[in-house]
């Protein structure tokens, strides 16, 4: 097995929003989910990867519909962003919406039937820096993914949208690393299965919280062109560790450790 | 059009108090403050929320005044929350330069992503809100009898003048035409930040460095990204700034410029000129 360790730089509040959710209460995930990083990272290839297009870079267009999902191919696998920080408390605010999208009235100088707006609450995460994971079966895949994020040893800083409001840039990538499988007492940095982390709270040394999180049911493998055949997305629970520690197989490298059960239900 | 990456940015300095609001609390009007960790622990900073740059950026535009005499708004039949999506002529129609940057969506039938996305707005220095008294006067010159209307009082908080707000705008594969728009958007936003009265925020300058403002416009990112850290306090973070607007690689910055076939930087004075001249294009297209 191999990984990539990839460092995101937030250059404003992000919000990664929660799902099933409110209308009027937007909460957001306190990670980047691996879904959204897949996406995020295959549009950042694409612009880097289409840099010498006479029209310019590609920008991917989606709408409603049957929009087209873009995806890291499948034998790439995103384990999300995380902060090394520890528990984020997410900045929660109000804001104006709207109820209908039919009226011009909340942009008009003069109008008599000013709409009413509607209070949301709204929560964004402040914090600068993410650490991401994606593992790969062989090192090629991850050699094509980090290739032109490079230049001369260094990161060069794409950027995108991350998320529902915000954006990021890469502030490092590393080269692919070969992962060790160890067994070891350990704390955790990622997402982790249900199950570990209830036997790491009962043997008292871990707190979690539980997000429901989708991951992508494929129709076949994909490629690096165009949208991924990727049928739909899936709900299921994971935890996120807030402190503690837990016994577990891992797959390390240097600054790199992931629970290997997170990688089979991801891949 | 070639498409580029574009970014803006700045530090803006608010020469007067601003408002931005957050919520009402037994008679007061709060102002938005987010909690970050600073060197000295938690801290409490004003925040110039980048979702209300872009509202007020994105009204600047449909405000701006068309050579009909008519907001181009009006004459793009586009508004908020019903913007037109017309991304390509139709009709006798042309395309929307508004919706066709900042995005639109019609329910049901079509969205259009937004490519240009807005960051920054965490306050440099840690200088809290403070709460006015203020009051809404009548405006008769003379008032006498029983039924005569008197001041209003009401109190409010206020983000304090002289704070320093690092924003950021990215747009993503645009052309010049269209980041026109965004140029326009940008620069008649300064003066109209900040809910009700007084309004405002400019340009931070500096004797040695000018304006402290950077444009890019890309294929291949080669600059350092002047981003002040929302945990940084005045001197590292502007000094900060400073030092990354003039790093980029493999090239030097010559009369405020750094150029090549992948990358192009503009810092400073230089960085002014070209949002202007950007501005001006949208204006011989849109305006007159």
């Amino acid at each position: 097995m191999y990984g990539l360790r990839l460092v995101l730089r937030a250059t404003g509040a992000l919000t990664f929003r929660v799902l099933p959710g409110s209308i009027l209460d937007i909460t957001t995930y306190p990670f980047v989910p691996p879904s959204t990083l897949s996406g995020f990272l295959y549009r950042l290839w694409r612009y880097a990867t289409s840099a010498e297009k006479e029209e310019g870079p590609d920008f991917l267009e989606t709408g409603l519909g049957d929009s087209p999902f873009y995806y890291l191919p499948k034998p790439l696998i995103s384990l999300g962003a995380y902060s090394e920080r520890g528990k984020l408390i997410p900045h929660r605010t109000k804001r104006h919406g709207n109820k209908g999208f039919a009226s011009r009235s909340r942009s008009a100088l003069v109008t008599a039937d000013m709409e009413a707006p509607q209070l949301h609450s709204w929560e964004y995460l402040l914090e600068e820096r993410f650490v991401g994971y994606v593992l790969c079966q062989e090192e090629e895949p991850l050699r094509i993914l980090a290739a032109p994020f490079g230049q001369e040893g260094e990161t060069l800083p794409y950027g995108g949208k991350l998320g529902k409001e915000g954006y990021a840039y890469l502030e490092a990538v590393s080269s692919p690393m070969q992962l060790r499988l160890v067994q070891e007492k350990a704390e955790p940095r990622t997402l982790l299965c249900l199950n570990e982390a209830i036997k790491g709270a009962a043997a008292g040394e871990l707190d979690f919280r539980v997000y429901t999180v989708y991951r992508p049911v494929w129709r076949e493998e994909g490629s690096w062109e165009g949208p991924v055949p990727v049928k739909g997305f899936e709900q299921f629970p994971m935890a996120l560790p807030e402190g503690g520690q837990l016994e577990t197989s891992w797959w390390v490298a240097e600054d790199f450790r992931v629970p290997q059960s997170l990688v089979e239900v991801w891949s | 059009m070639k498409r580029y990456h574009w970014d803006i940015y700045a530090v803006l300095e608010a020469p007067q108090e601003l408002y931005f609001g957050h919520e009402v609390e037994i008679n007061v009007n709060r102002v938005e403050t987010v909690t970050v960790e600073g060197p000295q622990g938690r801290v409490i900073k004003a925040y110039f929320s980048p979702t209300k740059r872009r509202g007020v950026e994105r009204r600047t535009l449909l405000w701006a005044p068309h050579k009909d005499g008519k907001t181009l708004g009006e004459y793009l039949e586009c508004g908020i929350p019903a913007t037109c999506a017309r991304v390509e002529p139709e009709d006798d129609k042309p395309a929307c330069p508004i919706c066709r940057v900042f995005g639109a969506l019609l329910p049901g039938e079509k969205t259009v992503i937004g490519r240009l996305t807005h960051g920054g707005g965490v306050a440099i220095q840690t200088l809290e809100p403070q709460e006015k008294q203020r009051a809404m006067h009548p405006s008769d010159l003379v008032r006498s009898g029983k039924d005569q209307e008197n001041p209003t009082p009401f109190r409010r908080e206020y983000n304090q003048p002289g704070l320093y707000y690092p924003v950021y705008n990215h747009a993503l594969s645009v052309s010049e035409e269209d980041f026109a728009a965004a140029a326009y958007a940008f620069l008649n936003m300064l003066p109209r930040v900040g809910a009700g009265n007084p309004k405002g925020a400019r340009i931070l300058l500096d004797g040695d460095f000018g304006p402290y403002l950077v444009l890019d416009r890309y294929l291949v990112p080669k600059g350092a990204r002047p981003i002040i850290s929302p945990h940084q306090t005045v001197e590292p973070a502007l000094e900060g700034f400073r030092k990354e607007a003039w790093q980029v690689r493999g090239l030097s910055i010559e009369n405020g410029k750094a150029a090549d076939d992948y990358f192009t930087r503009w810092v400073g004075e230089a960085a002014l000129a070209e949002l202007e001249r950007l501005a001006q294009v949208f204006a011989d297209k849109y305006l007159v």
